[in-house]
């Protein structure tokens, strides 16, 4: 990094155009004190030569000094504190503390604080306070102090020491803005790649919907009327598909925003999750779903509806995942340990360490791997928020032979000594009301019904 | 006749990519996978002249694959067009860093997708890349 100071900064063809700006003004101001130091004092002073030489080393040095080498903090420091020298001397060969070029202690106090941070700008106050004072104490040894030279001292000190709490200030809100700034761009990109990956689970039923149009469209008299029929079928189930990612998808959004609405009473799983198998609409997927319930489960405490679509999307993600025709087994009972039920499903070939279930770990905006290739992410993604919403857990088990169950407890209606009752997504209260609305206007659709995947 | 492999983990993706071809009107011997490490073992046998290769599926994607056939001195010589969702520009440099002759962005028309693999193989037989 360049100095912000020095004839190479000023004429280097690669300074930005701020550092050059920055450079030729202080050479200006460098100019401009030293003649009217000259003027003042002319005939010169004693010590007018000594300030002239100290002015020519500090031109020097800031030409020939290896700064490229430096960080721009490290030479703004050095920069600063040669400058500092150069005014204390200035001021030391001169008329003194009765000189009124203190005043140019304060350059160095701005530059800092518009060139580095508040903190380095309270430092510098404080070594300008004190060359000051040192000027004073060295003035002091050769003649007697007056009280104007105490009171001038002082008052610097003190201004010196005001703008320095100024800065502190400063620097504290500039700590919070630069830590909200940081949290906001976090957000954003977390939110772009949300996007970024919802546009590519979008992508794959698009990709047959368009592709199976445009073929029949365009071959109708090569395509038999068998084909023809499998064509529309995959275009029906695509487009079905879908419709379920931007229910989905709006289904996280109002979660994430505080506007969707859980009506919580006492429920059985085992109704919901036989429920939730109707909503398969391929006979042969709902034919391969046990369900089994542990005697005395005791009823859970969650929104009906809402665990039966869970539940649909979860029996997905197990078919799609599991080898072909295997049975999806689902077993409900009491959670060991706590006042929670549970729900397991369990199927022959799920792994445990397939990207598929990758929506179940982690923050539920932002756990969308980016391997994920069967649309099904959305869905898991917004499983685990309304879940999570209900006051319960989601989960992988893994056995001992690498094989899955994904797992899901929410409280039990004993644990709950409230009855019914409505809450609101991203836990906030407040736009209970609001929710409540949104949630009749999504009852006023009626349920969703839920495709089987055709694809693993 | 020009060996040719498909492989997505989507069996509709599957499916369009096979009739695309076919009713073309070209000709192929077309194999299909639907797991990276599946496909692997299946090219070292099969030894298809051009594979069309999903990046996103299960166990190993399709990036690692492409790299892994250009690798391997016994089947470097399969031409390779990945065809993905992923169509930003950060997973088209990927693709073609692994040695990918050339990127489909799904959703695809079948016709593009028929002479863009036509153009890879006529090109590989020009000895020039696509």
């Amino acid at each position: 990094m360049r100095s912000s100071f020095g004839f190479r900064a000023m004429l280097g063809s690669q300074a930005a155009p701020r550092e050059k700006v920055a450079a030729a003004l202080r050479c200006l101001i460098l100019v401009t004190v030293f003649t009217m130091a000259w003027l003042q004092s002319a005939p010169r002073s004693p010590g007018f030569d000594l300030v002239v030489g100290f002015g020519a080393a500090y031109v020097l040095i800031t030409t020939f000094l290896p700064w490229s080498r430096m960080d721009r903090r490290q030479a703004t420091l050095i920069m600063l504190s040669a400058d500092i020298g150069l005014i204390t001397a200035l001021l030391y060969t001169q008329t003194g503390t009765t000189s009124e070029y203190y005043l140019l202690y304060y350059l160095p106090i701005l530059h800092a604080s518009v060139r580095l941070n508040f903190r380095d700008a309270v430092a510098t106050c404080a070594l300008s306070a004190a060359s000051y004072m040192l000027v004073g104490l060295l003035e002091g040894t050769e003649t007697e102090i007056t009280t104007t030279v105490i009171w001038r001292v002082l008052t610097f000190a003190l201004s010196a020491g005001l703008l320095g709490a100024f800065f502190v200030v400063l620097a504290r809100e500039h700590d919070a803005h630069e830590q909200l700034k940081h949290n906001y761009q976090g957000a954003m990109q977390a939110k772009s790649d949300f996007l970024s990956r919802v546009s590519h689970e979008f992508r794959t039923p698009l990709t047959a919907i368009v592709g199976f149009t445009q073929l029949l469209y365009e071959h109708e008299d090569k395509l038999d009327a068998d084909r023809q029929h499998d064509y529309l079928v995959i275009i029906r189930d695509q487009a079905q598909h879908l419709a379920r990612m931007i229910e989905d998808m709006l289904d996280l959004v109002r979660i994430d925003e505080g506007r969707l609405a859980l009506r919580r009473d006492s429920i059985s799983l085992q109704e919901a999750v036989e429920s939730g198998k109707l909503l398969l609409e391929d006979p042969a997927a709902r034919e391969r779903v046990t369900v089994a319930a542990e005697p005395r489960t005791p009823a859970a405490y969650a929104d009906r509806n809402e665990i039966e679509q869970v539940t649909t999307r979860l029996l997905l993600a197990a078919l799609a995942q599991s080898e072909d025709g295997a049975e999806v087994s689902v077993r409900i009972g009491p959670a060991a340990d706590e006042e929670q039920v549970q729900m397991m499903i369990q199927a022959s070939g799920m792994r445990a360490d397939d990207d598929i279930l990758a929506p179940l770990f982690g923050p539920a905006m932002n756990s969308t791997s980016q391997k994920l290739s069967s649309g099904q992410a959305l869905g898991l993604t917004v499983s685990r928020a309304l879940i999570e919403l209900h006051g319960g857990r989601i989960w992988v088990d893994e056995g001992s032979d690498g094989e899955a169950t994904i797992c899901f407890s929410v409280p039990d209606f004993r644990a709950e000594e409230s009855g019914p009752e409505v809450i609101v997504g991203a836990l906030s209260r407040e736009t209970a009301k609001a929710g409540a609305e949104a949630n009749d206007e999504a009852d006023d659709s009626g349920r969703r019904p839920i495709g089987a995947e055709t694809h693993a | 006749m020009t060996k040719l492999m498909i492989v997505d983990d989507d069996p509709s993706a599957r499916r369009l990519m096979r009739d695309s071809l076919g009713l073309s009107g070209d000709e192929y011997e077309i194999f299909e996978a639907d797991r990276g490490r599946f496909a692997l073992q299946l090219i070292s046998v099969v030894r298809p002249d051009i594979v069309l290769l999903d990046i996103s599926m299960p166990e190993i994607g399709g990036i690692p694959v492409c790299t892994e056939i250009k690798r391997n001195p016994a089947t470097s010589g399969t031409q390779i067009v990945i065809v993905s969702a992923h169509s930003d520009r950060d997973f088209i440099a990927a693709s073609l860093s692994a040695g990918a002759d050339d990127f489909v962005a799904k959703p695809f028309q079948p016709a593009d997708l028929a002479r863009r693999v036509r153009l890879v193989i006529e090109s590989n037989a020009l000895g020039v890349k696509a």
